[in-house]
């Protein structure tokens, strides 16, 4: 295929599901211009690999939402990193941690399928069967899947509240 | 933590509201330009990894039929690699990679294949680590204490976060793809005994 034809599905992709890639983004850097970097980074990594896509729109949004949570994972680390540098230098009382706040660590320390599952069927306002296509499974596998998820959350937040 | 207080902090985050600066317009144009100037810029790259690896391989194969170490001047004529390689110094392909290709280019080892990708840090690489991924993948890399690393070569791809714990520990969050298997862990390195570089 060629590049005309990439930028053009490019393009429509971003019409279509910008909101939807912004929104899983926020939610995990919690800053907007953040999330616009990290949605940019996502799609350049999906444009570096478009030799390798066939061609189907879905597809592709599944692939590019897949790489945004992956990418705001690594600009949350990297952005750690920076605080810790920073921090050293200059440390500081850290403020106390809101509910949303321990909700967030909980998702980060979730095992990926799980994370995923999160992000893309209970907070990006998309319907069972719209996320599942997305997370490549059925909406009964789906449904279990947020089970499972839901309770390690609710485990994890109990267990950093312990120590 | 209760089924009902964690329902309505999901519900609460879900509802959240941010405001995005850049219009969608905005946003696709920006991305247009960027893509306009992708192109150059990952086939220097791939030239530049093929050309290194071309270095390389011929390194390695003259050192090896030789049965011992040689002196870069035996194996080049190029005057300044010459000049920083003493007769008698032992050649070191790390410090000969970081000298052709500078700070601002990750330099890896992959065995003995030389990969490079890109640095997300402006320090100069003060460490060199030797680690072992896997029984057969050994990976050598240079890095500054606080790194992070990114490689999209054929056959090698990912990231690899470096973190300094303390004085004598660095962490290496590694997420690398090697000729298609993933290898993913996190691996404290004790560098106290590492060459430290002063480029």
């Amino acid at each position: 295929m060629q590049d005309t034809i990439y930028k053009n599905l490019f393009a429509e992709l971003i019409k279509n599901k910008l909101p939807l890639l912004r929104r899983v983004a926020v939610n995990i850097v919690n800053s907007p211009a953040d999330a616009d970097d990290v949605v940019q980074n996502a799609l350049l990594r999906a444009w570096d690999k478009r030799g390798s896509f066939s061609g189907k729109t879905d597809a592709l949004s599944a692939w590019v939402v897949k790489i945004v949570i992956s990418e705001s994972y690594n600009f949350l680390r990297k952005k750690s990193h920076r605080e810790k540098v920073l921090q050293y230098f200059s440390p500081e009382t850290p403020e106390e941690n809101t509910a949303l706040e321990a909700l967030d660590a909980a998702i980060t320390q979730l095992p990926e399928l799980y994370r995923d599952t999160i992000h893309i069927a209970l907070l990006s306002n998309l319907t069972i069967e719209e996320s599942s296509r997305i997370l490549g499974c059925s909406p009964n596998t789906l449904y279990q899947r947020i089970h499972k998820a839901k309770n390690m959350l609710r485990e994890i937040i109990r267990r950093n509240a312990d120590e | 933590m209760n089924e009902e207080l964690l329902e309505k902090l999901l519900k609460e985050k879900k509802n959240q509201v941010y405001h995005f600066g850049q219009s969608e317009e905005d946003f696709i144009a920006g991305f247009m330009e960027k893509i306009d100037h992708r192109p150059q810029k990952i086939h220097f790259w791939r030239y530049a990894a093929i050309f290194a690896a071309v270095i390389g391989i011929t390194v390695l194969a003259l050192t090896s039929m030789s049965g011992k170490t040689v002196p870069t001047s035996e194996i080049t004529t190029h005057k300044s690699v010459a000049t920083n390689n003493a007769p008698g110094k032992s050649f070191d392909p790390m410090q000969e990679s970081l000298r052709l290709f500078g700070d601002e280019v990750a330099i890896l080892f992959v065995g003995n294949d030389l990969v490079i990708g890109e640095r997300m840090n402006t320090e100069s690489p003060s460490n060199v680590l030797n680690v072992k991924l896997t029984n057969n993948i050994e990976l050598k890399i240079a890095c500054a204490d606080n790194d992070s690393i990114s490689v999209n070569a054929p056959g090698v791809s990912g990231n690899v976060i470096v973190s300094r714990s303390d004085r004598q520990t660095l962490v290496l969050d590694v997420d690398l793809f090697i000729q298609g298997k993933r290898i993913n862990t996190q691996i404290p390195v004790d560098n106290s005994k590492d060459i430290r570089m002063h480029s």
